[in-house]
């Protein structure tokens, strides 16, 4: 690789100045769920495993054009100027903070610890620059909304910053990649509608409307699922916290729920039987069900005006 | 909270009835030889490595242009007309690639020659060389 990007000597005085601060401004909902995945508790590294300032900085010299790319990538995804935007530096400052917080004696290669980390550094920089509030050069309302919700669609498929989506069965018609994608789509579909506006036409409140009377067929502790990470906008991790289960468990059955949705909405008008309750959250849903239940997806108010 | 639900379960704690006599261990009659290991059969794969490869990977432009192109197949097969309201469509199907597309390392070169198809004007975040 070529020598040192002009910003590192920059980022290096700024960073060791105030003490490597986290450079991830927005902690809402991936950064716990960053902590969570690759297992570390970042407060609790002890000295002896943090590296040297030579190795680390060996470190961040060694992927700085790595870090840069995905910079880029974040500028490209969104139009975004990646060096008048900011992005560069954001992502210099996560490396650095990386670098100097990396212990391989967990096993986990550097490039899949920080990874998601410089991503989210980027992302959150792009929300605060001026390409993100003038609308980069393409400036369509239909860009825009599509910005707002692909940047809500990270928080909460947090595997998209790390390019786990794609996997190697580019061609296969039902492969894990197309199974992604479609989840995806499902995912933004359910934040449009909650987006959705007030001065929908006739036929767009009946487009509206089956979808919700979809979800309206689920079973109740799924109904909530939705409600709370896509109306609410609660992460997976922070709602399998609140309903003390298992985090897997919950990611799991969200992934079900989105696959049984875009059967049921590719199915059309026949009926298909609701997924079944994971194991883990039978006793919750059991819960649900004695309490009374009544769905928060009733109280959306879907009217339509006259086309 | 989880403590007093499990307290309250507990009616009454019945007395012991007495103990009985301890049996001894009896000494060690014989200890078998050693075998030899006949070899190992195979290794499966770790599980871990598999992702840390795809976070390493970058896609090629062609690779890139293919996977957009994937998304638009399954926004139209997923949402057609009737499914959801024609603006949301868009919005929808451009958001997925957006988030992708954020999400991809492109390799370089190949992404300086092609420039992408989601914005309208190119990217002006390509012309840096690693």
């Amino acid at each position: 690789m070529g020598g040192l990007p002009c910003f590192s000597d920059t980022c290096f005085s700024s960073i060791n100045s105030r003490g490597l601060e986290n450079p991830v401004v927005n902690p809402r909902r991936n950064t716990e769920e960053c902590l969570e995945s690759d297992g570390e508790d970042e407060e609790h590294l002890s000295a002896s495993t943090r590296p040297s300032i030579e190795a680390a900085n060996a470190l961040a010299i060694e992927h700085s054009g790595w870090a840069q790319s995905i910079a880029r990538s974040v500028a490209r995804g969104w139009d975004l100027d990646w060096e008048n935007d900011g992005l560069d530096g954001a992502a210099m400052e996560a490396l650095l903070y990386c670098s100097r917080r990396f212990d391989e004696t967990r096993g986990v290669p550097f490039r899949g610890y920080a990874r998601r980390r410089i991503h989210e550094a980027a992302t959150e920089q792009a929300r605060r620059s001026k390409g993100w509030r003038k609308g980069g050069a393409s400036t369509t309302t239909i860009d825009d909304q599509a910005r707002e919700l692909s940047h809500e669609l990270l928080a909460i498929f947090p595997e998209i910053r790390t390019g786990e989506i794609v996997s190697e069965d580019f061609d296969s018609p039902e492969g894990a990649t197309r199974a992604s994608i479609r989840e995806l789509l499902m995912g933004a579909a359910l934040l449009a509608t909650k987006d959705s506006p007030e001065t929908l036409t006739l036929e767009d409140s009946v487009d509206l409307k089956r979808l919700i009377r979809a979800i309206s067929g689920l079973e109740p502790v799924h109904q909530i699922i939705l409600w709370k990470v896509y109306w609410e906008g609660l992460s997976l991790r922070g709602l399998a916290e609140e309903w003390d289960v298992d985090g897997l468990s919950i990611i799991r059955e969200h992934k079900m729920i989105l696959e049984h949705l875009c059967r049921t909405v590719q199915a059309g008008k026949q009926p298909l039987a609701r997924p079944k309750i994971r194991p883990g959250l039978r006793t919750l849903s059991e819960g649900v069900k004695v309490k009374g239940f009544s769905s928060p997806f009733s109280s959306l108010d879907i009217s339509g005006s006259s086309p | 909270m989880s403590d007093k639900r499990k307290t309250d379960k507990i009616d009454s704690i019945s007395p012991t009835k007495g103990t009985r006599r301890v049996e001894p261990t009896k000494g060690v009659q014989s200890v078998g030889a050693v075998r030899p290991t006949s070899g190992v059969q195979g290794i499966s794969r770790v599980g871990g490595v598999r992702s840390a490869e795809r976070t390493e990977r970058a896609l090629s432009g062609a690779e890139r242009e293919r996977l957009l192109g994937m998304i638009q197949e399954e926004a139209d097969k997923l949402f057609p007309i009737g499914a959801l309201p024609s603006a949301q469509r868009e919005v929808v199907k451009r958001a997925v690639m957006m988030a992708i597309d954020a999400g991809i390392i492109v390799k370089e070169k190949e992404a300086e020659e092609k420039p992408p198809t989601t914005s309208s004007e190119g990217v002006s975040g390509e012309r840096d060389t690693e």
